[in-house]
C-alpha cells in the first residue's frame, strides 16, 4: 500500500469579528437608526408579504388533503416554519406562535404516521382569523386562549 | 425576508450584497463571488443551509473555506445549534429578524467553529471542541492559497434552509 500523507486537524481562524466588528467596542448607533428607518419603509410591505405567505399556506395544506403521505407535508412543514420566523417580524406575534403549534406537529410526527388534517385545519383557520381580524397583540386573550388550546391539542398527538 | 436582510444589511453600509434564493444557488454563487460573509437560511428548496455550511468548510471547491458563516432560522432547538456549529457556523440567529438583535436566541458560545481534518488534499469537519487547536502547516498553505483577509464588504445573504452524520476523528485515522 503505498504511504498516505498524514492527518492534520487544527482549528479554523474565525474571522467573524474582523469582518463584520463587535459589540465591545460600542454599538454604531447612527447605522442603527439608519437600520430601524430602513425598516420602517417596509413596514408597509409586511401586511402584503405575509398575505403571500398565508395563501401560500392555504395552497400547500390544499396539496397535503389531497396527498397527505407525499411531498406535500414537507412543503407544508415549511410554509408554516417560514412564517414562524417572519410573521413576528411583520407584526403578529400570534401568528407566529400558531405557525411554530403547527410546524412542530408536523415536524415531529414520526414520518410512519398521519398527521391528522383537522388539527392542521385548526391551525390554519386560526391564522387566517389572527391576520383578518389583524390581531398583532400577543397579549389578546382569546387569541392567547386558542394558542394556547392548539398547543395542547398538539402536545396530546404527540404524546399519543 | 431576503429583501428585509437586505435592506438592513444596506443601512449598515454593507456595498455589495448578492442574493440567493435556494441553497443550490447560494452554493454556486459563493463559488463565483467568494464573498467576506455568508448569511445563511437553514430552511431552503433543495440543499439546506447546513448542508451549503459543510459544503463550504468542506468541499475541494470551496472559495474559502474559513468564510464567516452566520445561521439565520426559525430553528431555536439547543440540538439545531450544536448542529450548526458542528458543520461550522460561526454564528446563529434566531428569527424573528430586527434591528436591534435583542430577539437573538442563541449565540454558539465562544464562537469556536468546528475544527477541520485534513488530509490527502480533502477537508472534513469534526465536531466543535475545546478552542487549544494546533494551527499547523497545513492551515498555513491555506491561508496562502485561498484564504483572504482583507474584506470588501461582499455578503452572501442565501434566503428561505437536515440532518447529517457528521465525520468522527475516528473518519479522519490514517488507515496505513
Amino acid at each position: 500500500m503505498a504511504k498516505q500523507l498524514p492527518i492534520e486537524i487544527f482549528m479554523p481562524p474565525n474571522i467573524l469579528k474582523a469582518k463584520v466588528g463587535s459589540a465591545i467596542g460600542g454599538i454604531d448607533m447612527a447605522a442603527m437608526k439608519r437600520a430601524e428607518a430602513a425598516m420602517e419603509t417596509l413596514r408597509s410591505e409586511f401586511v402584503d408579504w405575509l398575505s403571500d405567505d398565508i395563501a401560500r399556506l392555504g395552497v400547500r395544506r390544499n396539496e397535503f388533503a389531497a396527498d397527505p403521505a407525499g411531498p406535500a407535508r414537507d412543503e407544508l412543514f415549511r410554509v408554516a416554519h417560514d412564517l414562524k420566523g417572519q410573521a413576528d417580524t411583520y407584526g403578529y406575534p400570534m401568528i407566529a406562535r400558531v405557525a411554530g403549534s403547527l410546524s412542530k406537529l408536523i415536524d415531529e410526527t414520526a414520518s410512519t404516521r398521519k398527521v391528522p388534517l383537522a388539527l392542521v385545519d385548526a391551525h390554519v383557520a386560526a391564522i387566517r382569523i389572527a391576520f383578518r381580524d389583524k390581531i398583532s397583540d400577543a397579549s389578546d386573550a382569546v387569541a392567547a386562549a386558542l394558542a394556547k388550546e392548539l398547543e395542547a391539542r398538539v402536545s396530546e398527538e404527540l404524546a399519543a | 425576508m431576503r429583501k428585509l436582510v437586505v435592506t438592513i444589511l444596506q443601512a449598515f453600509g454593507v456595498v455589495q450584497i448578492f442574493e440567493a434564493a435556494d441553497g443550490n444557488r447560494a452554493w454556486a454563487m459563493m463559488r463565483e463571488t467568494n464573498p467576506d460573509v455568508v448569511l445563511l437560511d437553514w430552511m431552503m428548496e433543495g440543499m439546506n443551509g447546513l448542508d451549503v455550511v459543510k459544503l463550504v468548510r468542506t468541499s475541494p471547491q470551496t472559495p474559502n473555506p474559513f468564510v464567516p458563516i452566520i445561521m439565520l432560522t426559525g430553528y431555536t432547538q439547543a440540538e439545531r445549534v450544536r448542529q450548526a456549529r458542528d458543520a461550522g457556523a460561526n454564528e446563529f440567529l434566531a428569527k424573528p429578524v430586527s434591528v436591534e438583535g435583542g430577539d437573538v436566541a442563541a449565540g454558539l458560545g465562544d464562537r469556536a467553529p468546528a475544527p477541520l481534518c485534513a488530509h490527502q488534499g480533502l477537508f472534513r469537519s469534526l465536531p466543535a471542541a475545546p478552542r487549544q487547536g494546533r494551527i499547523s502547516r497545513t492551515r498555513a498553505a491555506l491561508d496562502g492559497v485561498r484564504h483572504s483577509e482583507h474584506g470588501g464588504g461582499r455578503e452572501l445573504a442565501a434566503g428561505e434552509s437536515w440532518q447529517s452524520s457528521f465525520p468522527s476523528r475516528s473518519s479522519c485515522r490514517r488507515t496505513s
